[in-house]
C-alpha cells in the first residue's frame, strides 16, 4: 500500500514537472514567434474563401504574382500562397488546408527548379508552415509526414529556432496584445522594403540604385531532383484530380542575365519538366521560354539576381500571367 | 529513424509503455517486434541482411552444438564467418577495391554502388561474437531462434552499438523487468545528457570541422589545428553522446548495456585510451583477434624466431606487437573502405606497438629522472602526450582522403600563422563569440562531469539525493538549456557512427 502510494506521489510530481516545463515552453514560443507571413496567410485564405484560383509555391511568385490583377484579367477570385521556402512537401500540406474551407476551381504551382533539388535549411525554415496550421487530420499528417522525422526541438520546442528573438521579446509580446494582431491586420508584418497585400501578395517597393545582391541560383543537375518532391508533386496532383481541381504549373521568369548566366542548366530543367509534366497530364508553362512574353525581363524588374520581381513589375507581369490562365 | 528525431522519442515512448503494461513473460517478443519495426523504418529491404546475420549465425550456432568432431565444428565456425564477414566485405569494400585496381592496373571496371545496411558493421560484429564464444564453449548455443534474433537487433543498439556480449546481453534482454521508476528517471536522465552533447556541443564543432575538412587547400596551420582540436569535440560529444542516449533507452527497459566510453581524453597512453574510447569494438578485437592471433601456431613459430634473433625480453614483446598491428589494422579497415581509416589503424597499432618494445627504456629513464609513476605532474604529461597522439589520428578522419591528410598536417607544421586568431577568420567560418564561448562552457562542464566521475562519483545518485528543488532545477536546466544553446545544423547532421 504504502509503495504504491510512493509511486503514485512520485507519478504526480512528474506529472508536476511536465506541466510546468510545457507551460514555460508556452510562453518561450509566444514571445520569440512573431507574427508571420504564413500565419496571415492561413488566416486570410479560410477566412476570406471561397477562391476560383489559389496560386502556390515559391518566394517568386509570392513576390511576382498579384491575385487582384490576375483578376481584373480573367474575373476569376484569386490568392496567393506562394511563400518563401516553400517545398513541394509544404505546398502539398498547403493545398490540402486550403482546400478544407472550400475547394477553388484552379490551382496553379508555381515551380522554382531549385526547390526540387535541394534539400530545405533546418530550424526555423523547416518548420515554418507547419507550426501555423491550425489542429486538424491535415495537420496532424503533416507532422508524421515531415516534422516527426526531424529532431525533437521542432516538436517541443519550437522557440528554439526563435531564440535569437529573445531580445525582441518585448516587441512581440506588445504586438500580440494589440488590436492589429486579434484583427489580423497586415501593418503588423515586418516586411522589409515591401508591404502585404490583402491576398497574399507582397508588393515590393522599388528603390533606384538598392544593391542587387549577387548571382547564386543552383545550377539544375537531374540526378540531385530529391525523392520527396517527386513524392509530395504526385501526391499534389492525385488530390487535385480526386477533388476535381484544375491543376497546372506555371515557372516565373527570371532576370536574362540570371538565365544567360547558366543557359544550358534552363535549358535542361526545361526540357526536364516539359516532359515530367507531359507524363502525368498537366499543362506546364515556363515563361522564360515563352516568345510571346512581353514582360521586361531586365535586372530593372526586379530587386535581386534571384528573380524577384518589383511589386509594379510583378503587376504587369501578373496581367499576362492572366492572359495566359484565359488561353 | 534518428536518435534526436521526434518519431524515435514516440516510438521509445509506445514501446516502453506497452513493455511493462504486457505480461512480463512477453516483453522480450514485444522488444523483438520493435527492434524489427526500428530497422525497418529505415527501409524495408534491408531487413533481409539483418535476417541473413541472424539466421546464419542461429544455424552455426545450433549446428555447433550438435556436431562432436572439432574439426566439423570448425568447419561451420569458418563457414559462417565467411557468410558473414564475406557479406560485409563485399558490401562495403567491392568499390574500394574496384577503385584501386582502375588506379593501379589503369583498368575501367565500373563500382557496383551497393547500399551498405544501417548498423551492418555493429551487428555482424556482435553475432559473429556469440559465434566464436559458443565455437570456444564460452557459451551454450541459443535453441529459440526468436530469442536470438533479439539480441542480434535490440533496437536501442544496433546502428552505432555498443557492441553486446552475448553472455551479458542476452539474459537481459529474455529475463522479465518490473516497472521501477528510478529506472526509468535515470534513463530519461542519460538520455537529456546525451542529447545535450550532440546538440549543444558536437553539432556546433562540426561546423568548423565541416568547413576546414571541405575545403583545406585554403587554409592556414593554426585553422587546420583549430579544426583539429575541434574534431576531438566533434567526434567525442558525438559518439559518447549517441552513446548516452542508447544507454538510456535501453535503462527504460531494464537493460544495462556494455559501456563504450570511460573519459577517453583521460588516457595515460594510447593503450590505455583504446581502453576507454569505443571499449566494446576494443575488447571484441581483443577477444576475438587479438588473443587468437597471439596463440596461434604460426605466432608460436615467430616469437621462438623473435626471442632467438632479438633476446629474450624483447623477442618475447614482438609477437604481442605484431598483433596489436594486425588488430589495429582491422579496426582502421571496420572504420571504413579508404586509405585514410586504413592508415589510422595503422597509426594507433603502430604507436602502442612502440610503446610496448620501448616501455624497458622508458623505465630506465624515468629512473634516471627520478619520476614517479604517481606524481601529478608526469600524469599530466602523459594525459597531454597521449591527447597530442590522438589528435594526430583525427587528420586521417577529417580529411576527405589520405593525402588530404597528409596535406592537412603539412599545412599545420609548415604554415603556422598566429595572425589568423587575431585577424577574425576563426569567427568567418559559421561560428561567432557566443558560439565560442558555449563550446568552452559546454566543453567545461563535460569536463567537471568527468573529472568527478574519475574520482568515483555517481553523478546520478548524487543528484538523486539533491532536494527537489535543486534536482528540478538541474533537470530543468538539461531539458531547457539544450533547446536553448543547442546548435541548428543547416541540413540534416545525424550521428557519425551511425554510418559505419
Amino acid at each position: 500500500m504504502r509503495s504504491r502510494f510512493n509511486l503514485l506521489s512520485h507519478m504526480l510530481k512528474i506529472l508536476l514537472f511536465l506541466f510546468i516545463c510545457a507551460v514555460l515552453s508556452w510562453v518561450l514560443n509566444q514571445i520569440t514567434m512573431p507574427p508571420n507571413v504564413v500565419w496571415m496567410n492561413l488566416h486570410r485564405v479560410r477566412e476570406s474563401a471561397p477562391y476560383d484560383y489559389i496560386f502556390v509555391g515559391t518566394s517568386h511568385g509570392q513576390y511576382g504574382i498579384s491575385p487582384e490583377v490576375v483578376e481584373e484579367t480573367t474575373g476569376k477570385k484569386c490568392f496567393n500562397l506562394c511563400m518563401a521556402d516553400e517545398y513541394p512537401i509544404d505546398t502539398y500540406f498547403l493545398v490540402k488546408e486550403a482546400c478544407k474551407t472550400y475547394k477553388p476551381e484552379r490551382i496553379i504551382y508555381e515551380l522554382d527548379p531549385s526547390y526540387w533539388i535541394g534539400d530545405q535549411r533546418l530550424g526555423s525554415t523547416s518548420i515554418f508552415f507547419y507550426k501555423e496550421f491550425p489542429w486538424s487530420a491535415v495537420k496532424l499528417e503533416y507532422f508524421a509526414d515531415k516534422i516527426a522525422g526531424q529532431d525533437y526541438r521542432s516538436t517541443l520546442f519550437p522557440w528554439s529556432y526563435y531564440k535569437n528573438n529573445l531580445t525582441k521579446a518585448g516587441d512581440i509580446v506588445k504586438k500580440k496584445l494589440s488590436a492589429a494582431y486579434r484583427e489580423y491586420d497586415p501593418s503588423i508584418l515586418d516586411i522589409p522594403g515591401g508591404y502585404y497585400k490583402s491576398d497574399g501578395f507582397i508588393y515590393q517597393e522599388k528603390v533606384e540604385g538598392a544593391d542587387k545582391g549577387a548571382f547564386n541560383n543552383m545550377p539544375w543537375i537531374e540526378e540531385e531532383i530529391r525523392e520527396s518532391a517527386r513524392i509530395y508533386f504526385s501526391k499534389m496532383v492525385e488530390y487535385c484530380r480526386e477533388n476535381q481541381i484544375e491543376f497546372e504549373v506555371i515557372t516565373m521568369p527570371v532576370p536574362e542575365e540570371t538565365e544567360a548566366n547558366m543557359p544550358e542548366n534552363y535549358e535542361q530543367s526545361e526540357q526536364f519538366f516539359k516532359d515530367f509534366m507531359k507524363e502525368r497530364g498537366v499543362r506546364y508553362h515556363n515563361f522564360n521560354y515563352d516568345p510571346e512574353l512581353e514582360f521586361d525581363r531586365s535586372m530593372e524588374s526586379y530587386w535581386d539576381y534571384d528573380g524577384h520581381m518589383f511589386g509594379e513589375d510583378a503587376e504587369k507581369f501578373s496581367r499576362e500571367l492572366g492572359e495566359y490562365l484565359l488561353r | 529513424m534518428s536518435l534526436i528525431s521526434m518519431e524515435f522519442l514516440l516510438f521509445v515512448l509506445t514501446a516502453v509503455t506497452g513493455y511493462y503494461l504486457i505480461p512480463k513473460k512477453y516483453q522480450w517478443i514485444w522488444l523483438l517486434v520493435f527492434s524489427y519495426i526500428y530497422y525497418a523504418s529505415a527501409g524495408v529491404r534491408l531487413v533481409f541482411f539483418l535476417v541473413y546475420t541472424t539466421v546464419t549465425a542461429y544455424a552455426a550456432g545450433r549446428l555447433m552444438e550438435r556436431v562432436e568432431e572439432k574439426q566439423k565444428k570448425k568447419r561451420v565456425l569458418v563457414g559462417c564467418l565467411l557468410l558473414n564477414f564475406g557479406m560485409l566485405s563485399v558490401l562495403k569494400y567491392t568499390d574500394f577495391v574496384i577503385d584501386n585496381l582502375n588506379k593501379i592496373f589503369h583498368m575501367n571496371l565500373s563500382f557496383w554502388t551497393m547500399i551498405l545496411p544501417l548498423g551492418i558493421s555493429f551487428y555482424i560484429f556482435q553475432a559473429m561474437g556469440y559465434i566464436l564464444d559458443v565455437y570456444w564453449g564460452r557459451c551454450k548455443a541459443e535453441r529459440n531462434l526468436f530469442r536470438f534474433a533479439l539480441f542480434v537487433s535490440f533496437f536501442p543498439q544496433i546502428l552505432q552499438g555498443p557492441i553486446g556480449r552475448y553472455h551479458r546481453l542476452s539474459e537481459q534482454l529474455y529475463e522479465e523487468h518490473a516497472f521501477h521508476l528510478r529506472q526509468i528517471q535515470y534513463g530519461l536522465q542519460l538520455m537529456l545528457w546525451g542529447f545535450f552533447k550532440k546538440l549543444v556541443l558536437a553539432d556546433r564543432a562540426a561546423v568548423l570541422v565541416n568547413q576546414v575538412s571541405a575545403n583545406y587547400m585554403e587554409y592556414t596551420g593554426v585553422t587546420v589545428l583549430a579544426a583539429v582540436l575541434m574534431y576531438s569535440v566533434q567526434l567525442y560529444m558525438d559518439f559518447s553522446g549517441g552513446m548516452n542516449v542508447v544507454e538510456g533507452v535501453a535503462e527504460l527497459f531494464g537493460i544495462e548495456l556494455d559501456r563504450n566510453f570511460k573519459r577517453p581524453y583521460f588516457a595515460v597512453s594510447i593503450t590505455d585510451f583504446w581502453h576507454r574510447w569505443h571499449i566494446t569494438l576494443g575488447t571484441w578485437m581483443k577477444d576475438y583477434v587479438f588473443y587468437p592471433v597471439s596463440l596461434s601456431k604460426w605466432m608460436g613459430r615467430f616469437g621462438k624466431w623473435s626471442k632467438a634473433v632479438f633476446g629474450k625480453k624483447t623477442g618475447r614483446l614482438i609477437p604481442i606487437s605484431l598483433a596489436n598491428v594486425i588488430v589495429f589494422l582491422l579496426v582502421g579497415v571496420w572504420h571504413g573502405a579508404a586509405w585514410k581509416y586504413i592508415v589510422y589503424g595503422l597509426y594507433n597499432g603502430l604507436l602502442i606497438a612502440a610503446g610496448s618494445l620501448l616501455a624497458p627504456v622508458y623505465q630506465k629513464e624515468k629512473k634516471r629522472f627520478h619520476i614517479s609513476d604517481g606524481s601529478k605532474g608526469w600524469r599530466l604529461w602523459q594525459i597531454s602526450r597521449t591527447f597530442i597522439l590522438v589528435n594526430i589520428s583525427w587528420y586521417f578522419d577529417i580529411a576527405p582522403d589520405l593525402a588530404g591528410a597528409f596535406q592537412m598536417m603539412k599545412n599545420t607544421l609548415t604554415d603556422f600563422r598566429f595572425s589568423v586568431l587575431r585577424d577574425g577568420s576563426l569567427l568567418a567560418m559559421g561560428l561567432d563569440r557566443l558560439d565560442y564561448i558555449i563550446l568552452f562552457l559546454g566543453c567545461t562542464i563535460v569536463f567537471i562531469v568527468s573529472v568527478l566521475q574519475e574520482r568515483g562519483v555517481k553523478i546520478r545518485e548524487t543528484v538523486g539525493r539533491k532536494p527537489m528543488v535543486l534536482r528540478w532545477l538541474l533537470y530543468g536546466l538539461l531539458v531547457f538549456g539544450t533547446p536553448m544553446f543547442g546548435h541548428v545544423m543547416t541540413t540534416a547532421g545525424g550521428f557519425i557512427y551511425a554510418q559505419f
